[in-house]
C-alpha cells in the first residue's frame, strides 16, 4: 500500500511541472520541417531582419507594419534546387497568439498550413485538417479572406481570421523576399 | 543457433537498415533554443522558433496560464422600461476565466452581471453562467464536469452578444430554451473529422435538471421556461436530467444537429411531472464574392434556424399541454471596397428573422407569439458590433401585442 502511494505521488510529481504552462502543442519545430521537407536533402535557414525601409514597404502591401523584427525562412533544398519555403509566424486570436507554419511552393502557392501551438481555451478547431486544408493551393497574387476561399469556424471566428491574416502575411513576406523575380 | 534463424535475423537487420535509409531525414538547421521549453522560460533565454517575440500583441497575456476575457453589451429598447418606456439597459457584463493547464486538462468559466449586478433594482443578477473542467483523453472523448451549458440547439452554447447579429436572442431560445441555460453535472463530449472533410460532434450530460418553483411540476404557462431553471447547489429530486446533442457537418460551413433533454420537474415526494424537449438545428454559410474593380465584398450569406418541441406529463392533468417554437434567420454580410482601406476587417450585416413560439399547445391556445425582425449591424473589427433592429410582434398571446419595438446595442468581446 505504501509503495503504491509513493509511486502515485512520484507520478504526480512527474506530471505536475507540465501543468504549469498553458498551451497545446500540435507540431514541434523539428516535426514541422520534417513533414514539409521530407524529400529534400537539406533545410537551410535564412534570417530576414526587417529594416525600417522594408517595414515601410511591407506596410504599404499589408496595410499594417509586421510586428516581428525578424522572420526566419526555411528553404528545403535538393542540391541547388529549392523545393519550397516555410515560415513560422504568430497571430493573436482572441487573447493569445497562435503559432503556425506555412509551407509555400517555389511558385508562391500554399502547400500546407499547420497550427504548431494553440494557447486559448476556445477556437482550437482551427488546428483541424478540415480548416487548414482550405489554404492549400491558394497563394500570390490572391488575397485570402474569410468567406472566400476560407470558411470560418462558427464560434471560432477570431481564430479563423487570425489564421487568414497570418497566411496572407506569409505570402506577402515570401513575395517580398523571394518572389520578386 | 540454426542457420535458418541466423539467416532470418540477418535479413531482418538488413531490411530495417534499408527502411531507415528510405526515410532519411533532411539536415535541419539548429533551432535557437529548445522548442519544447515553456514560453516564459524562453523569454529569459532568448529567441525560439515557436515562441512569440515581445513585439507581438497579447504577449504578456500568455505569460500566465490563466486568461481573462469576456464581453459586454449595452442596449437601448424603445419598449423596455417601466410602463413601456424607452430605456437603456446595461444588459450583460460577462467575465470569463479560462486556463489550458496542459494538453489534456483545461477549465473555462463565465461570471455574468446582468442589468448592473447585485443590489441594483429590477432584475439584477450575478451568476455563474458556466464553470467546468474538461479532461480530454482523445478528440472523441472529453470528460466535462461542473456548471455546463445544456446542449439544446446552438444559440444556448454560442450565446455571446458579440457573436449574435440581433440584440434580442431568438424568441424560442429565450422562452422555450431558457438561454442562457446551464446546469450542474457531468458528461462527455467529442468530435471526429473524416478524411472527406465530413465531421461529427456530440455532447451528452447528466445534470440536476429543471425544477418547478412551486414544487408541483407545473411550468409557468405563457412565460415559458425561464422561471424553472434550477440553482447550482442542489437538486429538488433524485431523478437526474439527461441532455445531449449530435451534430453532423457534411462540409465546412454546414451543420445539422439534433438535441434532446428530459427531466422530472417535481420536488421529491410529489407526483412525477416529466418535461422532455427535442430540438433540431441547421446552419449554413456560403462563400463570399469580391465585386470587380470596386473591391466590394458581398457575402458570406448565412442561413440558420432551430426548432424545439416540449412534451409534458402535466398535459394529462390539464396543465400546459406542451410547447413548440423555432426560428429561421438569414444574414447577409457585405462591405464596400471604399471602406476596406480604412477598416480592412469591417463588415456590414443585414439580417432577417422570423420567430414563432407557442408556450401551451392546447387547442384553445392564447400563448402564441409571432415575431418578425429586420436588423442591420456594423462590425468595424470582428470583436466589436453596433446593432439596430426592429421587431414586429403578433399572435394570440396578449404579450405579443402592442410591443413592436426598436432595439439597438453595442457589444464588445475582450
Amino acid at each position: 500500500m505504501i509503495k503504491k502511494v509513493f509511486l502515485y505521488n512520484l507520478f504526480l510529481l512527474l506530471i505536475l511541472p507540465h501543468q504549469l504552462f498553458a498551451e497545446k502543442v500540435y507540431l514541434s519545430y523539428q516535426d514541422a520541417l520534417k513533414l514539409f521537407f521530407a524529400n529534400s536533402n537539406e533545410v537551410k535557414k535564412e534570417k530576414k531582419v526587417i529594416s525600417q525601409k522594408e517595414k515601410e514597404d511591407l506596410k504599404k502591401i499589408l496595410g499594417y507594419e509586421p510586428e516581428m523584427p525578424v522572420y526566419n525562412f526555411y528553404l528545403g533544398l535538393s542540391g541547388t534546387k529549392i523545393d519550397g519555403y516555410a515560415i513560422i509566424d504568430h497571430e493573436v486570436g482572441k487573447v493569445s497568439p497562435i503559432t503556425f507554419i506555412t509551407h509555400i511552393s517555389p511558385e508562391g502557392k500554399i502547400l500546407q498550413m499547420e497550427v504548431m501551438v494553440y494557447r486559448e481555451a476556445h477556437g482550437g478547431e482551427v488546428a483541424q485538417k478540415r480548416f487548414t486544408a482550405q489554404f492549400k493551393n491558394h497563394g500570390y497574387p490572391e488575397t485570402l479572406r474569410i468567406g472566400s476561399p476560407i470558411k470560418n469556424i462558427t464560434g471560432a471566428t477570431l481564430s479563423s481570421r487570425a489564421m487568414v491574416k497570418g497566411a496572407n502575411r506569409a505570402l506577402v513576406l515570401w513575395k517580398y523576399f523571394y518572389g520578386k523575380n | 543457433m540454426s542457420f535458418k534463424i541466423k539467416r532470418t535475423l540477418v535479413t531482418l537487420m538488413a531490411l530495417s537498415l534499408f527502411s531507415i535509409n528510405l526515410y532519411a531525414e533532411p539536415d535541419l538547421p539548429q533551432s535557437e533554443g529548445d522548442e519544447t521549453t515553456p514560453y516564459f522560460k524562453v523569454k529569459k533565454q532568448g529567441h525560439n522558433e515557436t515562441s512569440v517575440p515581445e513585439g507581438v500583441s497579447g504577449f504578456k497575456k500568455f505569460l500566465n496560464r490563466t486568461q481573462l476575457s469576456g464581453y459586454l453589451d449595452v442596449e437601448f429598447d424603445s419598449d423596455g422600461g417601466t410602463s413601456n418606456a424607452s430605456s437603456f439597459d446595461a444588459h450583460r457584463f460577462v467575465l470569463g476565466v479560462s486556463s489550458q493547464l496542459n494538453s489534456w486538462l483545461s477549465m473555462n468559466s463565465e461570471i455574468e452581471l446582468e442589468h448592473g449586478g447585485l443590489g441594483i433594482p429590477n432584475e439584477d443578477k450575478v451568476a455563474v453562467e458556466q464553470a467546468f473542467i474538461d479532461a480530454s483523453l482523445h478528440d472523441l472523448l472529453t470528460f466535462r464536469m461542473g456548471v455546463i451549458l445544456i446542449p439544446m440547439g446552438r444559440v444556448n452554447i454560442l450565446h455571446d452578444a458579440n457573436l449574435l447579429d440581433f440584440t434580442a436572442r431568438p424568441l424560442a431560445t429565450s422562452v422555450i430554451v431558457p438561454s442562457t441555460w446551464s446546469e450542474v453535472g457531468v458528461g462527455i463530449h467529442g468530435f471526429h473529422n473524416f478524411e472527406n472533410n465530413m465531421a461529427i460532434n456530440y455532447e451528452f450530460y447528466v445534470t440536476n435538471g429543471l425544477a418547478s418553483p412551486n414544487g408541483d411540476g407545473n411550468i409557468l404557462g405563457s412565460t415559458g421556461n425561464r422561471g424553472i431553471r434550477n440553482g447550482f447547489s442542489g437538486d429538488n429530486n433524485s431523478d437526474k436530467a439527461f441532455s445531449g446533442r449530435l451534430g453532423f457537418s457534411p462540409l465546412l460551413g454546414m451543420e445539422f444537429g439534433v438535441s434532446a433533454y428530459t427531466a422530472n420537474l417535481s420536488t421529491k415526494g410529489s407526483p412525477s411531472n416529466r418535461l422532455t424537449m427535442i430540438g433540431g438545428d441547421f446552419r449554413y454559410q456560403s462563400k463570399s464574392w469580391e465585386i470587380g474593380e470596386s473591391n466590394t465584398i458581398l457575402g458570406p450569406i448565412e442561413v440558420h434556424g432551430e426548432v424545439f418541441k416540449t412534451f409534458l406529463d402535466s398535459a394529462k392533468t390539464g396543465g400546459v399541454a406542451g410547447q413548440f417554437g423555432g426560428y429561421g434567420q438569414v444574414n447577409f454580410h457585405w462591405f464596400p471596397g471604399a471602406f476596406r482601406g480604412v477598416l480592412p476587417g469591417g463588415t456590414f450585416t443585414n439580417s432577417f428573422r422570423y420567430n414563432y413560439v407557442d408556450t401551451n399547445t392546447a387547442a384553445a391556445s392564447t400563448d402564441e407569439i409571432n415575431r418578425f425582425e429586420v436588423g442591420f449591424n456594423f462590425r468595424p473589427i470582428e470583436p466589436f458590433v453596433l446593432k439596430t433592429e426592429y421587431q414586429i410582434n403578433w399572435g394570440s398571446s396578449t404579450a405579443a401585442n402592442n410591443n413592436d419595438r426598436f432595439l439597438a446595442s453595442a457589444a464588445l468581446a475582450f
